[in-house]
């Protein structure tokens, strides 16, 4: 009867120990560089300043497109770093999102090899010491969508590709991808963050920000 | 599998559950209880540096309902809350991911030891449930966990007049855990270790005795 205690004693630290285990990380490819030069100082939102606010225009699926790029790059993290929200007032984003002329033709998202019938512009504003030290920007990250002509949902899955690669600049990401696979590569022919960009925006979100967002 | 893991297991607790209850000619107890949580390392990773999620020690309440099963057995099932941050820490300090509530449902039998102590085997599940808001950027984007789990503890009581008795629980339980988002990242599945501190209110229907 005892040897039956001892036993079960026995097995029962022994399944505790297991909770002890330590679970290897897994391999994620090399990041690429984020920075425009590798010595400019880094960019990301900080964790204290979440949800990042997105401002976008109501022209054509812009919001959507928005929309569905935050989600896309806040999946691509586990531990809380990076999301986002659509904001209805441009004075309380962090992010503002235009689209100037007339409305792309409506047509839904389809996996249709890519065509580039748009292009993005994100202005990284201008980052100056706020007088404790700090940087900051001096205004709010800008993107701004062109479309061209062509097949209605060429140009919707352009919008769509191109709005999510421009908010991975506006998260940080200040330079391209060599590997065309990659969202951040450019001309944009990925749908979605590759490993690599996840592996990119990451290692971003885990290094100390040099500046910090615009503040109103 | 792991849905027909705890439709199993949820089926194992009724059908114990619903015999001895039958049994025990409508002697019954129900019981509220309160402490804490403490939580092992849910996940170890390195970004940068190392680092590990683990949830903060959680404020816990409890009930149960149960019948004795003879003069030294008992049997009951219970329900608890727990809920607090999970925390992201390493070496430079820690920082809160998302609120996180873990609900564990379990089957309990309990055997008298001493004359003011027992001792308590559990089965049941372990269900993790993260805020709505900025769960999309955490582990818990794609589910809610819901693992079975075992555990062991002790009980110092006494009595608090005829039909009262105040408790002193100190339980340890065991639970895999993983999520869809870790598994698609790399990560492998992990032991997770939970023990609980509190404090019991017991009523029970019957005189309470030693």
């Amino acid at each position: 009867m005892r040897k039956r205690r001892a036993r079960a004693l026995a097995l029962t630290v022994l399944v505790g120990l297991a909770g002890c285990q330590s679970v290897e990380s897994p391999n994620r490819p090399a990041p690429y560089e984020f920075r425009a030069s590798p010595t400019d100082p880094i960019f990301h939102f900080p964790s204290s300043q979440l949800p990042v606010r997105f401002w976008a225009e109501t022209t054509g699926a812009l919001q959507e497109y928005v929309e569905l790029g935050v989600q896309m790059w806040a999946t691509q993290f586990l531990y809380g770093e990076f999301w986002g929200a659509l904001v209805a007032d441009s004075l309380q984003a962090d992010v503002i999102v235009r689209m100037p002329g007339p409305p792309p033709p409506d047509a839904p998202l389809t996996d249709d090899p890519p065509v580039q019938t748009c292009i993005g512009v994100t202005q990284i504003p201008n980052f100056v010491d706020d007088g404790s030290g700090q940087l900051r920007f001096e205004a709010r990250i800008d993107i701004e969508m062109r479309w061209f002509s062509g097949e209605p949902s060429d140009i919707a899955n352009c919008l769509a590709r191109v709005t999510a690669h421009e908010i991975g600049h506006a998260m940080g990401i200040f330079n391209h991808s060599s590997d065309q696979n990659d969202l951040m590569a450019i001309p944009v022919t990925a749908r979605r963050p590759t490993a690599r960009d996840a592996s990119t925006i990451q290692t971003l979100y885990h290094i100390q920000t040099d500046i910090l967002p615009f503040q109103p | 599998m792991a849905d027909r893991r705890t439709r199993l297991a949820v089926a194992l607790c009724v059908a114990l559950t619903a015999v001895p209850v039958t049994a025990a000619h409508a002697q019954v107890f129900a019981e509220f209880g309160t402490g804490a949580t403490w939580s092992s390392i849910l996940v170890r990773d390195t970004i940068v540096d190392g680092f590990t999620a683990q949830p903060a020690i959680a404020p816990t309440l409890g009930i149960a309902v149960g019948t004795p099963l003879g003069p030294k057995y008992e049997v009951a099932v219970g329900l608890a809350w727990a809920r607090s941050d999970l925390q992201q820490k390493q070496t430079e300090g820690s920082r809160d991911i998302i609120p996180l509530t873990v609900w564990t449902g379990t089957l309990d039998l309990r055997w008298r030891i001493l004359p003011w102590a027992s001792a308590q085997a559990s089965i049941g599940a372990v269900k993790y449930s993260a805020a709505d808001e900025g769960r999309q950027a955490t582990l818990f984007r794609n589910d809610q966990p819901l693992e079975p789990t075992v555990g062991l503890g002790v009980r110092v009581d006494h009595p608090l007049g005829r039909h009262f008795l105040v408790a002193l629980d100190l339980e340890w339980g065991l639970h895999r855990f993983r999520t869809q988002a870790l598994s698609e990242t790399g990560f492998g599945s992990r032991i997770v270790n939970r023990v609980f501190l509190g404090a019991t209110l017991r009523w029970s229907n019957a005189e309470t005795t030693r």
